[in-house]
């Protein structure tokens, strides 16, 4: 399982793929990745998707 | 009474027996749109003309003995999602206002077919994604029951226009709750048919795993005669009135009963629907599904990581012509990489084995909508 996001990741993977990371958003966008990356990480603990 | 207010099953009675025309039913829901439209915002685009011309020609069709079944003459609204040749199709954004499609969606084709009127096209959150938006050129679809409350979404007008009176029948679209849940919240059917039932070609995608179209109508019955227009193998309608004894129902109580945030009037409105199937003859088996959290989880990874490959295009060439709210929720994706995501689509997979062998296969799942 990738790690949780952080602000350097999240501007790292918006750059990466050429989509630009409004600065008044970052907050909410951070926020709304950490819980996907919680999804992820819920469906680990929960022994699926091996 | 206003021919209106008429159920499909009334109206195509009166439009056989003569006694109405589908140019009068259509000027009956044309005047319910213009009343009670510029509260509720249902519509997007309304096409009153084309739809008198359509109606016109079902009435000259019926007069020579052609009759296309229970939608003939009907007027409906679709989702606007739906490409409609020649009617301006939006998605609910801005990237897309003033897009034409040159061809019909095939469920727009498929109630073509039928002899349905289409109206209109009716508000959706912003490319099905997340609203209410109060950024985009078009207002956020009104609850009929309140107009100060929140329609559910995202097939926001096709459930504000069945509840406030102005159509019968809609067609919506779900892919994580988008019939189900504004059905709930305004009150009337929503029909979440089973995935690739219903055609998707020319309906713009959310998360093509995950999308579906199905029917929201004022009615069980009217859902059915929509759902028999467009996959009319499903023959839903023939269906009607046939009695439930025997029919196991799967009842997922505790999927919701012991989350805290579930209203306690939701489930006891559930257990009173089970306990009425029950009289009528249906075998009530409770059931313990994995917990919801775990298919919420592998469906939002897939939807988000979906999604966002369909708009990357989009959101790189005119972030600006997006709402926040889409905007924000499309970037999420950004922190999901392949293994997340094949890693989702392995437990998706591993939830729906898991709800066929608890005796979903061969039952009708009974739960909330929204607790």
């Amino acid at each position: 399982m990738s790690p949780a996001p952080t602000l350097a990741s999240l501007t790292a993977a918006a750059k990466a793929q050429g989509i630009a990371l409004p600065k008044a958003e970052t907050k909410a966008v951070l926020a709304g990745a950490t819980w996907l990356k919680a999804c992820v990480a819920l469906l680990d603990k929960a022994g699926l998707g091996k | 009474m206003s021919p209106a207010d008429l159920s499909i099953i009334d109206a195509g009675a009166r439009l056989r027996d003569g006694t109405l025309t589908s140019v009068a039913l259509t000027e009956a829901h044309l005047a319910r749109i213009a009343a009670r439209d510029p509260t509720l915002h249902a519509f997007v685009t309304i096409t009153a003309e084309r739809a008198l011309e359509d109606a016109a020609r079902a009435d000259t069709e019926r007069a020579q003995g052609i009759d296309r079944g229970p939608l003939h003459g009907i007027p409906i609204g679709l989702k606007d999602l739906i490409d409609t040749a020649g009617i301006r199709t939006t998605s609910g954004s801005r990237v897309f206002e003033h897009n034409v499609p040159t061809a019909d969606a095939a469920v727009a084709t498929r109630l073509k077919q039928a002899g349905a009127v289409l109206v209109g096209k009716l508000m959706t959150y912003e490319f099905a994604l997340v609203g209410p938006s109060f950024d985009l050129p078009f207002p956020a679809a009104r609850n009929p029951w309140n107009t100060d409350h929140i329609t559910g979404g995202s097939s926001s007008g096709s459930a504000a226009a069945v509840a406030g009176g102005l159509l019968r029948t809609t067609i919506g679209t779900d892919t994580g709750g988008s019939i189900r849940s504004p059905s709930s919240y305004c009150g009337v059917v929503g029909l979440k048919p089973t995935y690739e039932r219903i055609p998707r070609d020319g309906v713009f995608p959310l998360s093509p795993s995950l999308d579906h179209v199905g029917p929201i109508s004022a009615s069980v019955a009217e859902a059915a005669i929509t759902l028999d227009a467009i996959a009319p193998e499903t023959g839903a309608a023939s269906r009607l009135g046939e009695g439930i004894t025997g029919r196991r129902i799967a009842y997922a109580r505790d999927w919701f009963a012991n989350d805290p945030e579930a209203d306690p009037s939701v489930i006891a409105a559930l257990d009173a629907a089970a306990s009425v199937l029950s009289l009528l003859g249906a075998r009530i088996e409770e059931v313990t599904l994995p917990d919801y959290a775990l298919f919420e989880a592998a469906g939002a990874v897939i939807l988000q990581a979906e999604a966002l490959a369909i708009h990357a295009a989009h959101l790189r060439a005119h972030p600006e012509l997006y709402g926040k709210l889409a905007r924000q929720n499309l970037l999420t994706g950004l922190v999901l990489d392949d293994a997340d995501v094949a890693f989702a689509r392995c437990a998706a997979a591993e939830l729906a084995a898991a709800c066929r062998t608890r005796c979903l296969a061969t039952s009708t799942p009974c739960s909330p909508s929204t607790p």
